[in-house]
């Protein structure tokens, strides 16, 4: 797969395949694709909606973060929250970053098909 | 010693996961307070959930993974920002990347100076090229800075081919540099001196193994590289091109005749005059700037003229005070018809004085001519010798159309000329035709 970039995992959970620092930056820019979002909230959308096949350390979102901004892919911006909160920095995807999912959608796509083809009974 | 709150220990920790990079201060507290913010929002979940405080706090910070690791993770994903900085540009990263190899930076550093100079040069080439040359020269040029903005950024996608424009441009430059240096020895190159910092990081395999996963470029791709890295000097090279909005020499005609006057066989004065006829005119013969005819890259000369030249490279006509020969009336271009002049206002003399017979120069306004008028410029001699001028003295008229093309008649007082296309800067014939 191709690098988009993203932290890697610094430690993973037994029976999950590995994460390579590419694919996941991939999941992040597929997840802010669908709307605004900040990394506790990445962290627990990843979680929710994999059904805790992905349950990453926490922490490793942000370096992940931090290279998709650093490379054009998302770019943040702080939203107060009151009542005593610290805010919040939101990400949203640029254009580059719409680009490098779509191509990330095709080659995962590709791989997928490969892979499914390879590890079907025969 | 005084125990941490639970919000204290989670600041805490989140400082503690940046005393391990080497990020900049600026970023480092945005980066603690986006750290903190999601330790705390863990640890309000956790209460939320019945932990204590403490349970709260201890969960939030192992759930968010080894301190160590985050760091250094943190670092890779900073480190590369240097190259933004000023000097970074056009030098490579003080401080190594984990993920940009050695020469990354300086081979941006060239693209981004060639896309620079590529639109620097666009500028001064509007300011002095005919329109067919202008447009094909602009087009070159907007193409250049096209592929160098593509490169660019494509450099930063790890794509081979854009390694392999920094290569070829970096090659060129060095080249290009050298035969400057050979032509006009210590020649200060901006971009030479980069490519040739750039040159021996773009070769080594660093560069390639960045870009090891991206298409190969094949040959036809590699042709287009090559092209991209010479458009910019189209414009040098697009003087050799005719521009079918200028005229040219198969436009214009041009006949020269000398009426004499003799005493006792000798001739003793005269007139010379030329015709002149445009078939077609330039096409906005200024230029898009008026003062395009003085700035011209293509030729030397600052306009057009028209000389009267007698006794042209040591043919027989005498020359000098002593000789005693004068010319009378004024050497100026003007329409058969209305009389009016065509000229610039500018009368040139090459001899010593007035009285001289030398080379009389007119400058012609490329903007007064007009297709299919008829044009004339005359002077008179006289010879004030008792012995007169030669038996068959001869006249050069010749016109220079901006240094870009040339015409020049021989007459003599038994013979007229007709104009026949020479090369600029006009040279004198080695022998009358």
């Amino acid at each position: 797969m191709s690098d988009h970039s993203g932290a890697e995992p610094a430690e993973r959970p037994t029976g999950v395949p590995h994460l390579s620092r590419g694919d996941f930056g991939l999941l992040i820019l597929g997840l802010i694709s669908r709307r605004e979002m900040y990394g506790y909230e990445i962290v627990a959308e990843l979680r929710a909606t994999t059904k805790g096949t992905i349950d990453l350390p926490e922490g490793t979102v942000y370096p992940a973060l931090r290279r998709l901004e650093r490379d054009g892919m998302v770019v943040g911006h702080w939203v107060e929250v009151g009542a005593g909160a610290p805010r919040r920095r939101y990400y949203r995807l640029t254009l580059d970053g719409e680009r490098a999912l779509t191509e990330g959608r095709e080659e995962w796509r590709l791989f997928k098909v490969a892979a499914d083809t390879l590890l079907e009974p025969s | 010693m005084t125990e941490l709150t639970p919000a204290e220990r989670l600041r805490s920790h989140a400082e503690r996961i940046l005393d391990r990079t080497s990020v900049r201060e600026r970023d480092r507290e945005e980066l603690v307070e986006e750290l903190y913010g999601h330790l705390w929002q863990r640890w309000q979940d956790g209460i939320g959930a019945g932990l204590s405080g403490d349970e709260a706090a201890d969960a939030a910070i192992a759930g968010f993974g080894d301190a160590d690791r985050l760091g250094r993770e943190m670092t890779s994903a900073y480190h590369s920002r240097l190259y933004a900085s000023t000097i970074g540009v056009l030098l490579p990263a003080v401080a190594g990347s984990s993920d940009r190899p050695y020469g990354y930076g300086r081979s941006r550093a060239l693209v981004f100076l060639t896309g620079f100079f590529t639109l620097v040069g666009g500028a001064v080439v509007a300011n002095a090229q005919t329109p067919f040359r202008l447009l094909v020269s602009v087009l070159a040029l907007l193409l250049a800075f096209f592929i160098t903005v593509l490169a660019y950024r494509a450099l930063a996608r790890r794509q081979r081919w854009a390694l392999v424009y920094v290569q070829v441009l970096a090659l060129a430059f060095v080249a290009g540099w050298i035969v400057e240096c050979v032509v006009q020895p210590v020649q200060v190159s901006l971009l030479g001196i980069v490519a040739l910092v750039v040159l021996d990081a773009v070769f080594r395999k660093d560069l390639s193994l960045w870009v090891g996963s991206s298409r190969r470029t094949g040959k036809l791709l590699g042709v287009v590289i090559v092209v991209a890295v010479l458009l910019p000097y189209v414009p040098l090279a697009v003087g050799a091109v005719p521009d079918p909005t200028q005229a040219s020499p198969a436009d214009l005609s041009i006949t020269v005749r000398a009426d004499c006057t003799r005493t006792g066989g000798a001739v003793a004065g005269g007139t010379v005059t030329a015709t002149i006829r445009w078939a077609r005119t330039d096409f906005l013969p200024n230029g898009f700037r008026p003062d395009m005819a003085r700035t011209d890259l293509i030729g030397a000369s600052s306009a057009s003229s028209l000389q009267f030249d007698p006794g042209a490279n040591g043919l027989p006509f005498p020359r000098g005070l002593e000789d005693g020969v004068v010319v009378t009336g004024n050497w100026t271009m003007v329409d058969a018809e209305t009389g009016l002049p065509a000229d610039a206002g500018v009368l040139v003399f090459s001899g010593s004085s007035f009285f001289d017979v030398g080379v009389v120069e007119d400058a012609i306004d490329p903007g007064s001519i007009q297709a299919n008028r008829t044009y004339r410029a005359s002077l008179g001699f006289i010879s004030q010798r008792s012995t007169g001028l030669p038996d068959d003295p001869i006249f050069r008229v010749r016109y220079d159309h901006q240094g870009r093309w040339g015409a020049e008649a021989f007459a003599t007082c038994t013979r007229s000329g007709v104009g026949q296309p020479v090369t600029t800067p006009v040279q004198p014939p080695s022998q009358f035709p």
